[in-house]
């Protein structure tokens, strides 16, 4: 079965922050001003700049809600806090932003790729334009993948413009229709590449979480900081229990942070912890924060920092344990040093917290800090603006989550479980004991959704269970989640 | 206050004031007939088991109380469960209060989420490992830090097998056109069954719905 069935229903806000931002503007190259909104920033060429929101996203929400801002002005405010003039456009691949960013005239407006005014613009630009980023592409291609593979990077280009001129097409989204299979078979790899970065694929939209676009083998450099806080140190004798190791981990971890991070107020979002083996071999452990963390705000005892260091240690531990033999791992896998690096690290110009701000806000940053002691993020929902029962009915609400009634969309979601099976599974027919729920139609007028077009959903008794069972135009029936 | 009595109270050790403060009063569904019989609600610091089975239909009686409560709650779910349905618990409760995470051993693995007390509910639904000595640490924590935990069981609680640290221990049963029945195992009150009609609930529902 499709996820077509199961299409949860989010029509797409036009302004929603998205993962990336492209940000044209004069920075010190080795400043820590750069990472003042993202320890992942990524230097394009000359003064234009990438940067992935992926890590800091929710830790600038929270702030929002402190200040009663926009998400959008929350950015904005920290942006202008060390750049004066700078134009800057939020996307959803990298690419999409850095074709359109020469476009635009105005300087600190934030652009969204997906706001009218800015499809309107896509749609004039032309294929000299969507190429001309593509030298610079190159340059970053080399560095990262095997020159053969970049061999007919140039001459694909070429072809791709003699083929669209003898075609009379001058701007790319004359072929928007275009498949990026298509394109990969006429034009090669990273011509088709291109094209699905400018035009992703539509993907399902399960799970409801907002899905977050990957890179798709864009090559990304991430901006490393000019002064290295790390710290190595030499044991005494192996080790390869945590509790043995856990003081000495502690002790350096209260070296970076006293001697780097403390003065300068700057937080954590990476460490790597290299590891140094009696048998000669070296494994690399990344102890990832989700948040933000401010390690300074931890000291003496580093709870954050040891806890996602012990999760770390024990499934490495782990999966050591599988690999090898009980004895191997006695005589060779004891830990005899260690080097431990701050890889990311995020500047945060750290505002006073107001007695007056709600204890809700509060405590939305007491769970970003819990978070960073769990071994797997919280999950936490929110529904967009242009939330509705059914992709295809639309309903826009202008103002905050549900401020208008709904009598509708109430009925019917109070009607569903509250849990969904991940896989549907398909059933013979309707059980004998169904109640009728609601009817689901989609845009039958079109000639995807002509034939599948009523989804009739039931509440059916079977197994001793109540399911949530769906029946598509064709009869089938299948399982989609269960009453608990 | 005579100088003799607040030179006593002056002397008294930090931990004892504190005990004079008043406790926090109970939280309720806001459906009348069931707090009566819960004796005023729930209280905090202590916890509660339910046996709810799954597919018997009957969690979302719980959320009248998540509602009521008006507090940010952790769901902490079972891998069997599925995935959360937001569009659902949003037809009832307000979702920026709800976050959720799933493990089957929710005292090893999520710790940290006992030992503070950022979420005041805490919902365990279904864990599959939960030992006698979890359950001593867990009450032990809510009593500490003032919280409810919510301990939803993936069968019908017997009083064979007890549990010296919950609250209540209540089973709950649902008929499609009646409404439910919830039968207390343990707990205060007179009346160990309650028939609740489902006119009742929906009218609540109606009532207090922030949509």
């Amino acid at each position: 079965m499709s996820a077509q069935v199961l299409s949860f229903n989010q029509s797409k806000p036009k302004n929603e922050v998205c993962r990336y931002l492209v940000l044209k503007a004069k920075i010190d190259k080795d400043s820590d001003l750069r990472f003042s909104i993202s320890p992942e920033i990524m230097h394009w060429r000359d003064d234009l700049w990438i940067i992935d929101l992926n890590s800091t996203k929710r830790y600038w929400y929270a702030t929002s809600l402190q200040k009663d801002q926009s998400l959008e002005d929350a950015l904005k405010e920290q942006v202008s806090n060390f750049l004066e003039d700078f134009q800057w456009i939020n996307c959803k691949h990298p690419w999409q932003g850095l074709i359109l960013l020469p476009l635009l005239s105005e300087s600190q407006r934030l652009y969204y790729f997906e706001e009218d005014y800015c499809q309107n613009l896509a749609r004039s630009v032309c294929w000299e334009s969507w190429l001309k980023e593509s030298e610079t592409l190159y340059n970053h291609l080399q560095k990262l993948v095997k020159q053969s593979s970049l061999n007919q990077f140039s001459s694909k280009r070429s072809q791709l413009l003699r083929a669209m001129d003898r075609l009379g097409l001058e701007e790319v989204y004359d072929l928007e229709q275009a498949d990026t299979s298509s394109m990969q078979k006429r034009f090669g790899f990273w011509m088709g590449k291109l094209w699905e970065w400018t035009f992703p694929n539509k993907r399902s939209d399960l799970p409801l979480m907002q899905g977050l676009q990957d890179l798709n083998e864009f090559p990304w450099t991430c901006e490393k900081p000019k002064q290295v806080a790390l710290r190595i140190r030499a044991l005494d004798y192996s080790v390869d229990q945590w509790d043995q190791l856990e003081p000495f981990l502690q002790e350096d971890i209260a070296y970076i942070e006293k001697s780097f991070l403390r003065q300068k107020k700057i937080s954590i979002c990476q460490i790597e912890w290299s590891l140094e083996l009696y048998g000669g071999q070296s494994f690399s452990l990344k102890i990832d924060f989700r948040n933000p963390y401010a390690i300074f705000e931890d000291a003496p005892v580093f709870n954050t920092a040891l806890t996602q260091a012990r999760y770390q240690f024990e499934a490495w531990q782990k999966s050591l344990t599988e690999e090898k033999s009980f004895h191997d791992y006695l005589e060779a896998y004891k830990i005899v040093s260690w080097k431990l690096e701050v890889n990311k690290h995020i500047y945060l110009q750290q505002s006073e917290q107001s007695l007056d701000v709600a204890s809700s806000i509060t405590n939305y940053y007491k769970i970003l800090d819990l978070e960073n002691k769990l071994p797997k993020a919280l999950e936490h929902y929110r529904l967009k603006k242009g939330f509705a029962i059914n992709a295809h009915e639309i309903k826009e609400k202008t103002q905050g989550f549900f401020t208008q009634k709904d009598g509708l969309w109430t009925k019917t979601a109070s009607h569903r479980p509250l849990y969904y099976k991940t896989t549907q599974k398909k059933l013979r027919n309707l059980p004998y004991r169904s109640f009728f729920l609601e009817r689901n139609s989609s845009d039958w007028w079109k000639e995807e959704h002509s034939e599948d077009y009523n989804w009739d959903f039931y509440k059916s008794h079977y197994q001793r269970n109540w399911h949530w069972v769906v029946k598509n135009s064709f009869g089938e029936t299948y399982e989609l989640g269960r009453f608990d | 206050m005579s100088s003799k009595l607040s030179f006593l109270h002056s002397s008294l050790p930090e931990n004892l004031l504190k005990k004079q403060v008043a406790p926090a009063l109970p939280f309720g569904s806001g459906i009348a007939s069931l707090d009566q019989w819960l004796d005023g609600g729930l209280a905090w610091g202590k916890f509660s088991e339910w046996g709810m089975p799954l597919g018997s239909d009957t969690r979302k009686l719980l959320l009248h109380f998540l509602k009521k409560a008006n507090c940010d709650f952790l769901w902490v779910y079972s891998p069997k469960m599925g995935a959360p349905y937001p569009a659902s618990w949003a037809s009832q409760i307000d979702l920026n209060r709800a976050y959720f995470i799933e493990s089957d051993r929710p005292v090893s693995d999520l710790k940290s989420c006992f030992l503070d007390n950022v979420f005041r509910l805490i919902i365990l639904d279904s864990p599959q490992f939960v030992s006698l000595g979890d359950l001593a640490f867990l009450n032990q924590q809510c009593r500490a830090l003032k919280q409810h935990y919510f301990l939803l069981r993936p069968y019908y609680l017997s009083n064979k097998l007890g549990n010296a640290y919950a609250q209540y221990r209540i089973n709950v049963f649902k008929e499609e056109a009646n409404g439910y029945i919830l039968k207390k195992q343990k707990g205060i009150g007179e009346q160990t069954n309650l028939h609740l009609a489902m006119e009742e609930v929906v009218l609540h529902e109606r009532s207090s719905s922030f949509l």
